[in-house]
């Protein structure tokens, strides 16, 4: 077979014309550095890599929740937009250790675009070290490191109902706080039921704010606080729902704002303590509900029940780590009931971690040698990293002695940096 | 105190991690920087749920058939030795033209491929054979340049592929046009396209014609665990080979002294000394960006990088359905869907995500991977092309919204011509734009497609331009954006090809 476009001749010779081609049009064209790609500027925009933020205002919630607005350091910047029910992640330094810590917004997208704020809302808990650090350290002026919002608690109008169930528990109720009024603003057509269950009466946070926000949108939003314990003299004259928020109390609810929907028509958003979460799964097998129609939160309850059920079921032994990170390697100790995540940290090595409940994989690093084991439930692990000997110290525990590697910080590389 | 290397490669796409890994394997000592955490780039996963979806591979061509002695499966098992595990992928794909109402399925293997196009069209062997028959010279003529020694010149390679020649500077459609190629078999034939992202006027026949021989006739693999399994298999054979390897790190200048590369400085301010650098990034962000002092950069770089079209992005919605394949009633692996196949208006297209013009590609990936999700579940990703220029008017406040509307028109159109349930399976659904490759990947308007390979700008013509356009001493490309146009079987290919250009360089100084 012979192939001629135009004629043999011509065919041949313009194989090598191209050359001639592509440098005349060299030669005719703008000799100067390109503008920055449009897309790299809405990158830069929607998922910076860092946030300099300072503490405006705190607002005394309960007697020991605080809501803290954040503001960019640099006032002629904006915080990067987000949708409703993602985390940011703060860096602390406690001592000789440093931390990260997620915490689910409670102020909605709009405020950070148009007010130019996050709020995060912190409750203190005996247990938690930076809690307290919090509530001690963090005052007006406090300068705070905080990473772009993340995550994947969030309305997905593509896969979820229209009929929305939000089962909170305790501090839990944070990123409700965003996701519901940001709904309401969006979809006339929605509805939307909050549960919120805590123990004591005076301990729902913001109460005030779902009632009036039912009050504003009375076919659409509905708000059910639940006191898990109504004999206590806090809860005296206690007069709503009690008890733990069991599938009886939504289908009844249910039953009561939208007749013709049924629990399985629903999309349940599911933030709290593990117990909670533990509770309600056992309620919700007992119905038809849909794997997919069930999102939960996972950060802050998965990381306490990494550490809870590890704790009980690994004896304290202490094993030594070594670390490579970048060009240091560093010897540390760790414990066998904790996370090589807490470890780092404890040894002030400042190492990557967002979601700190092994889904985000921010933290992955490499296994050198020696043995890990993950955390029940973890999910998030790569199945190629299984293989390759890579794992995330946030939601695995040491077994042995064991060797990592693991890579820097960017967001505080660029701090030492200044 | 600053460190020496004989070679930095900046980024570990798969050029990168080729490009460390062969000049490794040369001896070299080597640096490579990665701005992310993982390594691969586009070449990745990621988990949502119990689903752990595949960001951008749709297929590898199988050059480890008897009859190819080349290509990258076949350097990737044998000659870097990577530990991977391939599985086939069943056929070549599914075509449905909605408004053409064609749905036909089309098989790997040449002689299958012709008699699927002559149940359709009647007639047409004759016409697709020759086709099919000139598409095999010209890859046979590239198999040559990759085997032919670096002293040999190209001309004296390939001069005996005479087609190769004839139909060196032509366009897919002149071709086309050519050999009688009845409208309807073009439609068939043409849904690869876009792998390329140029229309067929505009298409370098003979990169069209390597890619489509490639495929049609030794099939198509797919990595186990993803594409990011080819990303650690490669890592694991640098850590062997002794690379040092920093992730989260950034290469925030190139130090150049009088047109030569005399080191780079790391974003956490180390100080790296090298006379070597291979770069993954493009030659659009390292020109504009990276060269420091900027009056190192030569004004025709600038020209160069100013003239080339910048290819296109993509949009790509992930999808982990609570049902398996079967009940969702998903035959194949690979599904072209689109209103037509006229390239050209479906090129436009990509300029306007308003558009309802769209081809999409989607990958239904248990179909060749039948362990990649759990019992009862599926995944299916949908992509479809667009240029960054299409996202110009939209702001931070509109993206999340203009995301979902686009996922939402591209379901509906897969769910219509495939007559499928896929809203009401959804279990995670994750939605990438160009915005989010560029977040990802740092590359230059989120491009996943480098340089579009236009006639003058096709392989040849880069290859025959690359001492001319080596503006800076001790830098060589690798990657998408370089000689070998995109895609994962080229960027890998291009990084070992920067490699050899590199170590040969090393030894012509010493």
């Amino acid at each position: 077979m012979k192939v001629v476009i135009r004629n043999t001749l011509v065919d041949t010779l313009s194989f090598l014309n191209h050359t001639r081609k592509r440098n005349r049009l060299f030669a005719r064209a703008l000799d100067i550095p390109m503008p920055k790609g449009i897309m790299n500027i809405l990158s830069a925009s929607l998922h910076p890599t860092r946030q300099d933020m300072v503490i405006q205002s705190i607002i005394e919630e309960t007697a020991d929740t605080k809501t803290y607005r954040l503001v960019m350091s640099d006032t002629e910047k904006r915080p990067a937009f987000f949708r409703s029910g993602q985390y940011i992640s703060c860096a602390f330094h406690v001592g000789e250790s440093t931390a990260s810590r997620p915490f689910s917004l409670s102020s909605t997208p709009g405020q950070a675009l148009d007010e130019g704020f996050y709020d995060i809302t912190i409750r203190k808990t005996d247990q938690g070290f930076v809690s307290k650090y919090v509530y001690d350290m963090w005052k007006t002026g406090t300068q705070v490191l905080c990473t772009a919002p993340t995550g994947d608690f969030y309305y997905q109008e593509l896969r979820d109902s229209r009929n929305i169930v939000c089962l909170a528990g305790g501090s839990g109720v944070t990123p409700f706080k965003s996701i519901i009024p940001d709904i309401l603003i969006d979809y006339s057509d929605m509805q939307v039921i909050l549960f919120h269950g805590a123990v004591l009466a005076d301990q729902f946070i913001f109460s005030d704010y779902f009632k009036s926000l039912h009050e504003d949108n009375p076919s659409q939003f509905t708000y059910i606080p639940v006191c898990s314990d109504p004999t206590t003299a806090a809860a005296a004259d206690w007069q709503g729902e009690s008890g733990l928020i069991s599938v009886s109390l939504i289908k009844k609810v249910l039953k009561s704002t939208v007749p013709e929907k049924d629990l399985e028509a629903c999309t349940l958003f599911i933030s709290g303590p593990p117990a909670m979460e533990e509770y309600l799964e056992k309620e919700l097998s007992k119905t038809t509900i849909q794997k997919r129609r069930i999102r939960t939160e996972s950060s802050e309850s998965q990381k306490s029940k990494i550490e809870k059920e590890n704790s009980a079921s690994v004896p304290t032994v202490t094993h030594s780590l070594i670390v490579h990170m970048n060009t240091h390697t560093h010897t540390i100790k760790a414990q066998g009931n904790e996370t090589v995540l807490v470890a780092l940290e404890r040894a002030g090595l400042n190492p990557p971690s967002l979601c700190r409940s092994g889904t985000c994989g921010w933290c992955r690093s490499r296994l050198l040698s020696g043995t890990v084991v993950k955390a029940p439930h973890s999910q998030g692990t790569r199945s190629a990293d299984d293989k390759f000997g890579y794992f995330h110290p946030c939601s695995e525990f040491p077994t042995s002695d064991v060797e990592i590697y693991i890579p820097d910080d960017p967001i505080n590389n660029r701090e030492e940096k200044g | 105190m600053s460190k020496k290397f004989d070679v930095v490669v900046i980024g570990s796409g798969l050029g990168g991690l080729c490009a460390a890994l062969e000049c490794l394997r040369a001896g070299k000592k080597v640096l490579l920087v990665e701005q992310h955490n993982l390594p691969g780039g586009f070449a990745s996963s990621f988990t949502r749920g119990r689903f752990e979806f595949e960001p951008s591979l749709h297929e590898l061509p199988n050059t480890r058939t008897e009859s190819t002695t080349s290509g990258v499966v076949r350097y990737l098992m044998e000659v870097a030795e990577l530990r991977i595990d391939f599985l086939s992928i069943p056929e070549a794909y599914r075509l449905i033209l909605t408004d053409q109402n064609l749905d036909a399925c089309l098989p790997f293997g040449v002689d299958d491929f012709i008699k699927a196009i002559e149940k359709e069209v009647p007639g047409s062997t004759p016409a697709v054979t020759n086709f099919m028959n000139l598409c095999k010279e010209v890859q046979n003529a590239f198999n040559a340049l990759e085997g032919s020694g670096k002293r040999v010149p190209i001309i004296q390679t390939i001069k005996k592929y005479t087609n190769f020649i004839r139909t060196g500077s032509a366009t897919v459609k002149q071709v086309a046009n050519a050999l009688n190629m009845p409208k309807k078999a073009l439609d068939m034939i043409y849904p690869y396209w876009c792998y390329l992202g140029v229309p067929a006027s505009r298409m370098s026949f003979s990169i069209w014609a390597a890619l489509l021989d490639t495929y049609i006739s030794a099939g198509a693999l797919i990595p186990k665990f993803r594409s990011h399994e080819i990303a650690c298999a490669f890592l694991e054979k640098i850590y062997e080979l002794g690379g040092t390897v920093q992730f989260n790190s950034k290469v925030t200048s190139i130090q150049v002294h009088e047109g030569q590369v005399a080191g780079v400085i790391l974003a956490n301010g180390e100080i790296i000394q090298s006379k070597q650098v291979i770069s993954n990034t493009s030659p659009t962000n390292l020109f504009n960006n990276l060269v420091s002092p900027k009056k190192e950069v030569p004004r025709k770089a600038y020209a160069n990088i100013n003239t080339r079209k910048h290819g296109l992005s993509l949009f790509v919605v992930y999808l982990g359905l609570n049902a398996s394949k079967e009940e969702l009633g998903l035959n194949e692996y690979s599904y072209f869907i689109s209103p037509h196949m006229d390239t050209e208006r479906l090129y436009t297209s990509t300029y306007n995500i308003n558009t309802d013009e769209i081809m999409q590609a989607s990958i239904c990936l248990n179909a060749a991977n039948p362990g990649c999700s759990p019992e009862g579940t599926t995944i299916l990703s949908i992509t479809a092309g667009f240029h960054a220029e299409a996202w110009e008017k939209i702001s931070a406040k509109e993206y999340f919204k203009t995301k979902d509307r686009i996922a939402k028109k591209l379901i509906q159109q897969f769910e219509k011509a495939t007559n499928t349930d896929i809203f009401k399976h959804i279990e995670e659904i994750e939605i990438a734009t160009p915005e989010t490759f560029a977040r990802y990947t740092g590359a230059y308007n989120g491009i996943v497609y480098g340089y579009e390979p236009e006639p003058w700008d096709g392989i040849v013509p880069r290859v025959l331009a690359q001492d001319k356009e080596n503006y800076i001493e001790g830098i060589q490309f690798c990657g998408g954006f370089s000689y070998r146009c995109h895609g994962y079987g080229s960027s890998v290919m291009s990084g070992k090809a920067a490699a050899e250009r590199t170590c040969a360089k090393m030894e012509g100084a010493s």
